[in-house]
């Protein structure tokens, strides 16, 4: 239903609710009789239900912005991965210097014992 | 070959040590990185707390629910009966996934700059420094043995030395450079996310903390009238009476801490918003976030552990 002038918001729905909710409250721990406790009893039950199903909404329409943000954060978390993987290159390349230098020691040692330089 | 060897020593001799000066010079200029990990790890763990709490915070609301709904069939057992329909959850599983969804990721990502700022590469990187420097000694004494060079001493160890250390400096200058900058970006790249997720989760902290009072005020009204309708023996009327005023005093504390929550999430915006301090001198402000986001995650965490043990 479009949402006309007179029509009040969500917020101040869920505020009329909240307050009927707590006069209500406050009507029952101030009540003197068992009928007069039992029958804001009643009243509350059906008033939280109402209230929980308008604050379940409000949550709802909170879950979009949570699922437009995930996406964002996983990106993020990528090009920081992805950088931790350039550096881990880095430390590679040092890795494979030191493979060269055991191959090169190797190769001077065999040219000593071929070619008696 | 001789000469040719000499020069070609003089002039390794003389890289080694512009090489090793450069790089001393270069790690001087570096702000400290153990400053940045201490204040990257805390903001971190901080961040897994805070968003561990806050699933927690969507795990109570539900739980509460689920006893109000529990709570008011006992009540009403005896003039309706069971209603098995009447039992619902607060969050559609769809709408509790995007959530769980983002405070992970909001974690891992914490976790993910800690690792990045972290040791673990330097470490590895100076090993396979010192490895090839071994490895460098190595050829040289070979070289040292062969007729050619027969009695000659190629390169003394200190020169050796030089050359590694220089290599070193400057590869772990590189990796530092290089992480300091992509970190930056990283933060800076999230920031305006930080700031979606935080105002979201405000805004559900906020709609939560008054459903948990009213959760509890259900609780309350249909243990009150539980207690009116049983006819309960003294001992066990007093110990539900009991267990009555305790909901009062756990209502209190569950309204302090989705306060103390939302509380939490605006310090975990505010850290953010200045984390890129670690890198500058004037780490003052960072410092006193990081203390607020840790100290207002501990407190609330302090609450969930009390609501374990009972």
């Amino acid at each position: 239903m479009a949402k006309t002038k007179n029509t009040p918001s969500r917020k101040e729905t869920l505020d009329a609710v909240q307050e009927l909710y707590d006069s209500l409250t406050e009507a029952y721990w101030a009540a003197s009789t068992i009928e007069a406790k039992d029958r804001i009893y009643g009243a509350e039950e059906v008033v939280f239900d109402i209230l929980t199903q308008l604050q379940r909404e409000d949550l709802e329409s909170n879950t979009a912005a949570f699922k437009a943000a995930a996406g964002k954060v996983e990106a993020v978390i990528g090009k920081v991965e992805q950088l931790k993987q350039d550096i881990d290159k880095l430390v590679h390349a040092m890795k494979v210097a030191v493979k060269v230098t055991a191959a090169l020691d190797k190769g001077v040692q065999l040219a000593i014992k071929y070619f008696g330089v | 070959m001789k000469a040719n060897y000499e020069s070609s020593k003089t002039l390794l001799r003389l890289c080694a040590t512009g090489i090793a000066a450069l790089g001393l010079f270069m790690l001087a200029g570096c702000v400290s990185t153990d400053a940045a990990l201490t204040r990257i790890n805390a903001f971190s763990e901080a961040t897994t707390l805070a968003a561990g709490n806050t699933k927690t915070a969507y795990d109570t609301a539900e739980r509460k629910y689920y006893d109000v709904q529990v709570l008011r069939s006992v009540v009403s057992y005896d003039t309706a009966g069971f209603r098995p329909d009447k039992f619902q959850t607060l969050f559609s599983a769809d709408s509790r996934q995007a959530r769980e969804s983002v405070l992970d990721a909001l974690a891992l990502y914490g976790q993910k700059l800690a690792v990045m700022m972290g040791n673990e590469q330097l470490d590895e990187f100076d090993e396979a420094t010192k490895k090839f420097g071994e490895g460098l000694g190595q050829v040289n004494s070979s070289i040292g043995t062969t007729k050619t060079f027969s009695g000659e001493r190629v390169l003394e160890a200190n020169e050796l030395r030089a050359v590694t250390t220089a290599v070193s400096a400057l590869g772990k200058w590189f990796i530092r450079i290089k992480r300091e900058k992509g970190v930056r970006a990283a933060v800076r790249e999230m920031d305006p996310h930080v700031e979606a997720i935080t105002a979201a989760l405000a805004k559900d902290l906020q709609a939560l903390r008054r459903i948990v009072r009213n959760q509890y005020t259900q609780l309350q009204i249909s243990e009150d009238k539980y207690i009116r309708d049983s006819r309960f023996e003294p001992q066990a009327k007093r110990q539900a009476i009991g267990a009555l005023a305790h909901l009062v005093i756990e209502a209190r504390e569950a309204d302090a801490t989705y306060a103390a929550m939302e509380r939490s999430i605006t310090a975990l915006r505010q850290a953010h918003g200045r984390l890129l301090d670690v890198f500058t001198d004037n780490k003052v402000e960072i410092d006193a976030r990081i203390r607020e986001l840790a100290a207002e995650a501990q407190r609330v965490k302090k609450f969930y552990d009390s609501l374990e043990k009972k």
